[in-house]
């Protein structure tokens, strides 16, 4: 992807029109900052050939000859490269991978994939044999289609399946707990002993973690109410009317600012700001965070 | 390879002293050959279209010199259906070519005799040369090419068939080496005409003749019709070295059925025999059966040692411990009644350590292949390293070793994994070693050389009862030619659906005649997340995967082995019709014109014929299937379907019309019932067969005029009682009758079974057993041998079998006596050898299996037991993955339901 994810929500929400409310949106660490993936977007060449091999990512396999690995231009999320993986045969499995550097802690392992067929797996390994006890790690997340395989539909029926769209990229995430005495780990992306086709793109590797920091202005409304939900988890993350902070029964102060701590890296986040007048501001995070 | 002096060579040339062009010309496969004294070429020309090839051309190329060797011929003779050519040429170098016919093909002998004091490196190609191109086609060996305009001819070795093909509509020309050679390089290629010369097919093998050595190459060559492409070329490369494209006749036969895939090695169920039998399973892999890759005995002198991992399981035993762990899964392995196929990694991995320190001259050394594992592979705990076991150190320990365990384990069969011939040998045994090339690297040996001869050595060793020994193989279809040539039966390690739906054929038209397997099983985890799929969809994904199975084993000649069909319905119900097919024989040339998008195959020929007829679309078409019964049989010959079902066969142009529907996922299967001479003595023939284990009719009803003999189909155990036309009784002679037809008329031949005697109602519902219990006894002989006991085990297993493990209930577990049977209160079975005539036959109440000797006494009781399965039926129970467990739901294995 052509274009680093903006990390701040510089959003003018307007809901049902009258005043604008800001609200920004930032992570500690900053998303990008954090990701300790090089070339992250794919878009970076090694070398000086722009068509050359991309910068920093490899492919591992025993049997090269199974693969066909390339970096076509206009296959990534938004049309630029990506990385992209054939295995011909299930004979072996092979990936794209990088090392990183850790120091120990919880990680979070993501990226976004798009699949025609064959088992994919992602993973994060790592192992240090030279100290006693050896430690190490081996995190995975399977994913897969068979969606464009040449038995569908006539002998597999498309109903039979599971799986994900081949036309559309879909997140994938591995949570990665890095034990003392690990310093560093492989970031594997590939097809897992079966024949198939996968594309890789926006890959990052950070805290499992990050605190979620809030700047909401009414410009020149009075701001009753912030509240921000998780994807997913029914009760909010936070909640102004709940945080001892913010006096019942009064407008929130402007700026109105928060840092609620320690939510999943991960995770795809509402912010709603109520005003005084009763207009509903809303915010997704990071999704409009382009 | 000899050194001089040559007694081939010197017959060749008293040969070419006496028959000078004493002939003209010979004809041979097709191709009539005449030597054209002007130019100093052969001609050609094939009986189907003598525009096709105009000629024959020797040349060889000189690797030394990088360039053409220049021949000029010496001397020409033609005599004795041989011609014979000397050439000459600037080197201390001699060569005779010898065409000669052989069966269905022209062989070319090519000898050469380096007289020289340097090593030679010499590529004999046949060259020929084709005339009119219009409308023609290639095969490279493993690719087919329509019209080519540039040369064309992969340079791969591995995957590829060791002939070529060009054809027309009208005549096809088939190109290569002979079957039995055993050469580490080969090529063809295709060249299309140019302003300066015709278009050229060309074939080719590299020799290396040190000084003083000879060699002989023999390059094969064939013209048949066009129609059927480059499967006319096989077919007349099958019948040119039929021995070689069958399993060998002195093997187990039991090697033609399916894999057992682990229900007989190391099984551990006591209904294994059953299971094996049940799905057609007559092998077995028996997977690495020693402590250490490379020493398959399990010397004491290599015994302990340092792995490079921990061993675990039975060979962390004490060698003692090993050895009769490893003598005990043999002897239950063989009550499966399969053939025990010892696992070797065709001797070219060798635990690194003995490699290196024991057979340092057979380290294979090739930066361009994999020679080291240093992951869990063979043993699960050994580096393994590549070596070459051919005339080298490990060669020789290899072949002590394979007889050794061939004795002491009673073998009936080798299973030689990883068989493709990958590496290129170049150490210190390698003058020694015949079939060697040259590259860019200088001279070497490629390891399917080695395997070629090793499975030549297994073919050498005998059980102890005379059998030879087989060669059962996992060559992979981008192995070596020779790989195939000299197995009996191969696995392919994969699904139907692995790479794409023609992955296999290229092993296919390799092995000929041989039994095919599919490998591994539906892994439905690459297909579907489990977790997240529901029962219904894993149902219907495994249906799928099993009718694919289906189709493409039909396709193709595949027997699907036990992991494909225990516990699958369909593939169980269509087993006994596909093994027939497989077993049969798979013919290249299908002569069974069906419309696109369906295909045909065919097996056997004459009145063995089956011939599939099938789509993979979604859509039930009707359709006519037009049979070109010339093709393989005299006269028209007449179908039903494979079970016997009525058919319509219409005949025009001496071809059988036959409209069918063909479902969707399901394929239609037609037997050869009878053949009609001459085959326009009849229009129409609406036949139907009601044959069974006792007898039963066949029915003709035909339409025509004059006299006409019709030959009928007698199945294994039957033979023809009379036959009737029109109800009155007309003689038959053989398996023949003649008849005149005025018009319609209905010829009714009955059979009956000498050994299967009374009624069939009778042998099947014969009270065993039932929910409560055996209800019979079965009695022995007291001096009842092996056979007769083990085989009154298995007819009380067949029974144990069906009402506790299908049943669920209480085995019936029926008495096995000796001596006198006592007055039954039930059922009496008496089991045994050594009576006057074979019979199966129900008298006062009692059984009687009774045959000759102990083959067919098992012979027919295994018949027996097949003809119970019609009323004992099982697909064996969907038990061995959870998401079988999952698909088949309260049903004891996968069906089908009605409208899938």
């Amino acid at each position: 992807m052509r274009s680093l994810l903006t990390l701040m929500v510089a959003l003018a929400a307007f809901a049902t029109m009258a005043a604008a409310v800001q609200i920004d949106v930032t992570t500690d660490p900053p998303l990008d900052a954090a990701n300790l993936v090089r070339n992250a977007d794919m878009e970076v060449a090694a070398g000086a050939e722009a068509d050359g091999e991309p910068a920093d990512w490899a492919l591992s396999t025993a049997v090269p000859e199974n693969f066909t690995a390339d970096w076509p231009e206009g296959s990534g999320r938004n049309g630029s490269r990506a990385l992209h993986l054939i295995a011909h045969d299930k004979v072996m499995s092979g990936y794209w991978n990088q090392v990183v550097p850790v120091t120990p802690g919880d990680y979070l392992f993501r990226g976004f994939y798009r699949t025609v067929s064959g088992r994919l797996l992602l993973y994060a390994h790592g192992r240090n044999t030279e100290i006693e006890p050896p430690v190490g790690v081996d995190a995975r997340a399977y994913h897969g289609s068979s969606v464009a395989s040449f038995l569908v539909p006539v002998f597999i029926p498309l109903e039979a399946l599971t799986g994900p769209d081949p036309d559309t990229y879909y997140p994938f995430a591995v949570k990665v707990t890095v034990p003392e005495g690990l310093e560093q780990v492989t970031l594997s992306m590939g097809l897992y002993f079966t024949p198939g086709e996968v594309w890789f793109d926006d890959v990052s590797f950070g805290p499992a973690q990050v605190d979620l920091k809030l700047r909401v202005s009414g410009d020149g409304e009075q701001l009753e109410k912030v509240t921000v939900f998780q994807d997913e988890v029914e009760a909010p993350v936070y909640s102004s009317t709940d945080d001892p902070t913010c006096p019942a029964g009064r407008p929130l102060p402007e700026p109105f600012e928060v840092t609620v701590p320690d939510v999943p890296a991960d995770g795809s986040y509402l912010i709603v700001a109520k005003t005084v007048g009763g207009e509903l501001h809303r915010v997704h995070f990071p999704e409009e965070a382009q | 390879m000899t050194k001089l002096p040559i007694v081939a060579l010197t017959l060749a040339l008293l040969s070419l002293a006496c028959g000078a062009l004493a002939q003209q010309s010979i004809n041979a496969a097709n191709l009539t050959l005449r030597w054209d004294e002007a130019a100093g070429k052969v001609l050609a020309t094939s009986a189907f279209d003598p525009e096709l090839v105009t000629g024959l051309n020797l040349h060889v190329y000189d690797g030394r010199l990088d360039a053409a060797l220049p021949l000029a011929v010496e001397e020409v003779s033609v005599a004795g259906g041989m011609m014979t050519v000397r050439y000459s040429c600037p080197k201390p170098i001699t060569i005779v070519a010898i065409f000669s016919g052989h069966l269905e093909g022209l062989i070319v002998n090519v000898m050469v005799l380096n007289a020289g004091e340097e090593q030679e490196w010499l590529e004999p190609a046949l060259d020929a040369v084709l005339g009119d191109v219009a409308g023609l086609s290639v095969f490279d060996g493993h690719t087919v090419q329509e019209q080519p305009q540039e040369q064309f001819g992969d340079s791969e070795f591995f995957g590829r068939m060791q002939i070529c093909s060009a054809w027309n509509t009208d005549a096809s020309l088939g190109l290569g080496l002979a079957a039995s050679e055993i050469r580490s390089w080969f090529d063809h290629f295709y060249l299309p005409p140019t302003d300066e010369r015709p278009a050229i097919l060309s074939t080719s093998t590299r020799l290396v003749l040190d000084a003083g050595q000879d060699d002989s190459v023999s390059f094969w060559v064939a013209s048949r019709p066009g129609e059927w492409g480059f499967y006319e070329s096989l077919d007349a490369y099958y019948e040119t070295d039929p021995s070689l494209f069958d399993r060998g006749s002195d093997v187990d036969p039991r090697v033609d059925l399916g894999g057992a895939q682990y229900r007989a090695w190391l099984a551990g169920s006591k209904f294994s025999p059953e299971i094996c039998r049940r799905l057609y399973a007559g092998w077995e892999w028996c997977y690495a059966p020693f402590r250490r890759t490379g020493d398959i005995v399990g010397r004491e002198r290599f015994w302990d040692y340092q792995p490079a991992r921990e061993p675990s399981g039975p060979r962390a035993y004490s060698r003692e411990e090993f050895l009769q762990w490893r003598e005990g899964h043999f002897e239950a392995g063989r009550a499966c009644d399969t053939v025990m196929g010892f696992y070797v990694p065709a001797q070219v991995w060798c635990e690194e350590q003995l490699a290196r320190e024991v057979y340092p001259d057979a380290l294979v050394e090739d930066p361009n292949t994999r020679t080291l594992f240093t992951t869990p592979w063979v043993t699960g705990h050994d580096n393994e390293r590549l070596v070459f076991p051919y005339k080298t150190s490990y060669g020789e320990q290899s072949r002590i070793d394979m007889r050794e365990v061939a004795e002491e384990l009673d073998l009936r069969a080798f299973a030689f994994d990883t068989a493709g011939g990958n590496g290129k040998y170049r150490g210190p045994a390698l003058p020694e070693l015949d079939g060697r090339a040259w590259d860019d690297d200088g001279v070497y040996c490629r390891s399917n050389v080695a395997i070629a001869h090793l499975m030549q050595f297994v073919h050498s060793l005998q059980a102890q009862d005379g059998t030879q020994l087989a060669v059962l193989s996992n060559p992979n279809p981008r192995c070596a030619y020779s790989a195939v040539v000299w197995s009996d039966s191969l696995m392919l390690e994969g699904e139907p659906w692995k790479v794409d739906r023609t992955y296999g054929d290229s092993l296919r038209w390799m092995a000929g005649q041989k039994t095919l397997v599919w490998w591994e099983g539906y892994a439905p985890e690459t297909f579907v997340d489990l977790e997240q799929a529901s029962d219904e969809q894993v149902a219907m994904l495994i249906r799928g995967l099993a009718d694919f199975t289906l189709l493409q084993s039909f396709r193709i000649g595949y027997i699907p082995p036990s992991n494909f069909t225990q516990g699958v319905g369909r593939l169980v119900e269509w087993l006994p019709a596909l093994t027939d097919c497989v077993t049969t024989g798979w013919q290249p040339v299908t002569a069974a014109r069906v419309p696109e998008p369906l295909w045909a195959t065919r097996y056997g020929d004459g009145l063995d014929a089956l011939i599939c007829v099938a789509h993979e679309v979604d859509a039930s078409p009707e359709i006519e299937v037009a049979i070109e019964s010339e093709r393989f049989a005299e006269g028209a010959v007449l179908f039903t379907d494979y079970d016997g079902s009525q058919r319509t066969n219409m005949i025009v142009d001496g071809e059988s019309r036959i409209a069918i529907l063909v479902p969707k996922r399901t394929p239609v299967l037609l037997r050869a019932q009878a053949q009609v001479l001459p085959a326009d003595a009849i229009t129409q023939a609406v036949v139907s067969a009601d044959l069974g284990l006792t007898g039963g009719d066949l029915t003709l009803r035909l339409t025509g005029r004059g006299e006409a003999t019709v030959r009928v189909r007698v199945p294994e155990d039957l033979e023809i009682v009379s036959a009737r036309l029109n109800g009155a009784a007309v003689a038959v002679e053989g398996d023949a009758v003649t008849i005149d037809l005025a018009g319609e008329g209905e010829l009714r031949v009955q059979m009956r079974s000498p050994i299967f005697r009374g009624s069939e109602r009778a042998l099947i519902d014969f009270p065993f057993a039932n929910e409560a219990g055996a209800t019979s006894t079965i009695f022995l002989a007291d001096d009842a041998g092996e056979m007769e006991q083990y085989l009154a085990e298995r007819l009380l297993l067949y029974f144990d079998y069906w009402y506790g493990r299908i049943g669920a209930g209480e085995e019936s577990q029926i008495p096995i006596m000796r001596g006198e049977p006592i007055p039954p209160t039930g059922g009496t079975v008496l089991i045994r050898t050594g009576a006057p005539e074979s019979r199966v036959e129900v008298v006062n109440g009692a059984l009687h299996i009774e045959a000759r000797d102990d083959a067919e006494l098992k012979r027919i009781f295994m018949r027996y037991l097949r003809a119970l399965d019609t009323k004992y039926w099982a697909a064996d129970l969907g038990v061995g993955a959870s998401w079988l467990r999952r698909a088949k739901g309260d049903d004891p294995w996968l069906t089908w339901p009605e409208t899938d």
